[in-house]
């Protein structure tokens, strides 16, 4: 028994030192140096050899830009070809094609950058193999990260390549249908994907009287609204439209939500490994791309051909 | 002399675990791995939400598993049904155990947590708390009519005999001299499944529900971090440690009544 005790103690001491304070030793805040960088290498960029270029870039292999992505790949981000490509890894969207409002911000980005096309490669990313600790095997992310500051501490996310908000769906033939504003949300039971801000936004911004369920995909949640679990799935409004138009028999939005009073527009940044090199340059490069107006062409290609949605006050 | 003992294995402990930290602690992205997952504010931040959320894991586990020690009791009884007359009732059970032991659960869940009440069919509920205990009473029964079974069948024949010769029916010989030697012998396997019982109540996540794994999945992905998961393995820690203990000290103490004046 006094065995027992010492081991007992031993494990204790061992689980009290690896949670122990850690702040002091390795947290040193690298966010507003590397923005500083970023605008120094933007202003910089003629008299010294530009640290942004291509060859320059210390990419995880030389000349090649790796693009990481969840699998399967969403539309309207990712968008499959008519055929699948024979021996394509990817399910439901393509992002090797350029087709999707994230496979084609990637190539832009890219292209700023100086890769060309065939100098991208892609990876399957699973979202818990992205944000663990250690190396990746991506150079960049691009598969609906939202930003926050907590978030911000474990990787690099850059500034924002495409503002959107969140949105309910539902089925035509409910109540929730005919809702028109937030408060009127609040009687009915929602659902949401695990790890989206649209999870946070029930519980934070409509306070629904029911607890909302979360599922692992929107998929899940999909399923859970046709079995008439839920009343309602909020989703970023560009994956409401996929719903509606290709999940859901039946499916109507009913409406998009606003920005949650006193907070900046939600935006998708591009993951990177922290303090990543990379990040300054990716930031450069969507300024530069919101500047020639190409990220609101890519936006308007693929997002708002679906069309609007109602607007909840 | 015990004394002695006492300190060798404190040594010891304290060289092997004291190693095993070093090596941790010095591996070259241990300060990475520890903010991600030993971080303590972000511990001490999830484990109110984390306990909270328990509540529903602990109404689902007691529920289940005095379902489960029904159920797979009566599959057991059937299953050891003698006679050619019972054997379309054997083979369901056996079918039943084989399959419930062999489909993972997550996958039961989605059959019947999201499948069944899609179909909508009126009277059927759709609370996925209600499917999650159908659930886990489902795949224990299978597990814990094995347990049950192989209680029964380590009693020797010569107890049914004898309680035959007294003049007890089979169900009576079942019920007064078999289960209760049988129960007896099963239930530290028994608590076994029971433990992983409550585990599997996380896999009622899957179908919607907030429990605790959720809870701290949740958080894990709004900070990018996993330490809200060392809370919930905690938790189950607390609660899974004192039943163990006890189930011990109660086998033990039937032990030495059983074999009281023997020495073993």
């Amino acid at each position: 028994m006094a065995r027992i005790r010492i081991v007992i103690v031993g494990f204790v001491a061992l689980f009290a030192a690896a949670c122990g304070p850690s702040g002091a030793s390795t947290a040193p805040t690298a966010a507003p140096a590397t923005q500083a960088a970023s605008q120094a290498a933007v202003a910089t960029a003629e008299p010294t050899p530009d640290p942004c270029a291509a060859a320059n870039l210390d990419t995880i292999t030389a000349g090649t830009l790796t693009v990481g992505a969840d699998n399967p790949a969403y539309p309207p981000f990712y968008i499959p070809d008519d055929t699948k490509p024979a021996g394509s890894m990817w399910d439901l969207g393509d992002p090797t094609n350029g087709k999707g409002l994230e496979s084609a911000t990637a190539y832009a980005i890219a292209q700023q950058l100086g890769f060309s096309p065939d100098q991208v490669t892609w990876v399957v990313a699973p979202f818990n193999k992205v944000i663990q600790p250690g190396p990746k095997s991506f150079d960049i992310y691009l598969t609906q990260v939202s930003y926050n500051a907590d978030r911000a501490k474990v990787v690099d996310l850059s500034d924002g390549y495409f503002d959107l908000n969140q949105a309910v769906v539902a089925l035509a033939k409910d109540p929730i249908s005919k809702v028109t504003t937030v408060a009127g949300l609040q009687p009915f039971k929602l659902g949401a994907q695990v790890g989206t801000t649209s999870y946070q936004y029930i519980v934070d911004q409509i306070k629904p009287t029911k607890d909302p369920s979360v599922y692992d995909t929107n998929d899940a949640a999909i399923k859970a609204l046709g079995a008439g679990q839920i009343d309602g799935v909020v989703a970023d409004l560009p994956s409401t439209f996929y719903m509606r138009d290709a999940q859901l028999t039946g499916g109507q939005i009913v409406g998009s939500l606003p920005t949650a009073p006193g907070q900046a527009i939600e935006h998708f940044s591009v993951l990177l490994n922290k303090g990543s090199s990379l990040t300054p340059c990716v930031n450069g490069a969507i300024a530069a791309l919101k500047a020639s107006g190409t990220l609101d062409a890519i936006r308007t290609q693929w997002i708002d051909v679906a069309g609007a949605a109602p607007k909840l006050q | 002399m015990r004394r002695r003992t006492g300190w060798i294995a404190f040594a010891s402990t304290l060289a092997t675990f004291g190693l095993l930290g070093w090596l941790i602690i010095n591996a070259p992205n241990w300060p990475a791995v520890q903010r991600s997952f030993f971080n303590g504010d972000e511990f001490t931040g999830a484990l109110p939400g984390v306990v909270w959320a328990f509540r529903i894991n602990i109404e689902m586990f007691l529920i289940a598993e005095v379902l489960t020690l029904v159920l797979g009791l009566g599959i057991a009884i059937l299953r050891g049904l003698p006679g050619p007359v019972f054997f379309p009732i054997r083979l369901l059970a056996i079918a039943y155990v084989d399959v419930f032991r062999a489909v993972p659960g997550v996958l039961v869940i989605f059959f019947l947590g999201l499948g069944v009440p899609g179909l909508l069919l009126p009277g059927v509920p759709s609370d996925p708390f209600f499917w999650g205990i159908v659930v886990l009473t489902l795949i224990y029964s299978a597990y814990v009519s094995e347990v049950y079974r192989a209680g029964i069948e380590s009693i020797h024949p010569s107890q049914e005999a004898a309680a035959r010769s007294l003049g007890l029916t089979r169900a009576q010989s079942m019920r007064y001299v078999i289960l209760p030697q049988a129960v007896r012998r099963v239930i530290p396997p028994l608590l076994n499944d029971f433990i992983g019982l409550q585990k599997d109540t996380v896999l009622v996540s899957f179908i919607g529900v907030v429990e605790l794994f959720r809870t701290a999945q949740i958080k894990e992905a709004a900070h990018f971090n996993f330490t809200p998961y060392l809370d919930v393995a905690l938790v189950f820690l607390v609660v899974t440690l004192p039943l163990t203990r006890v189930t011990d000290w109660l086998i033990a103490r039937d032990r030495a009544r059983s074999s009281a004046g023997a020495r073993t």
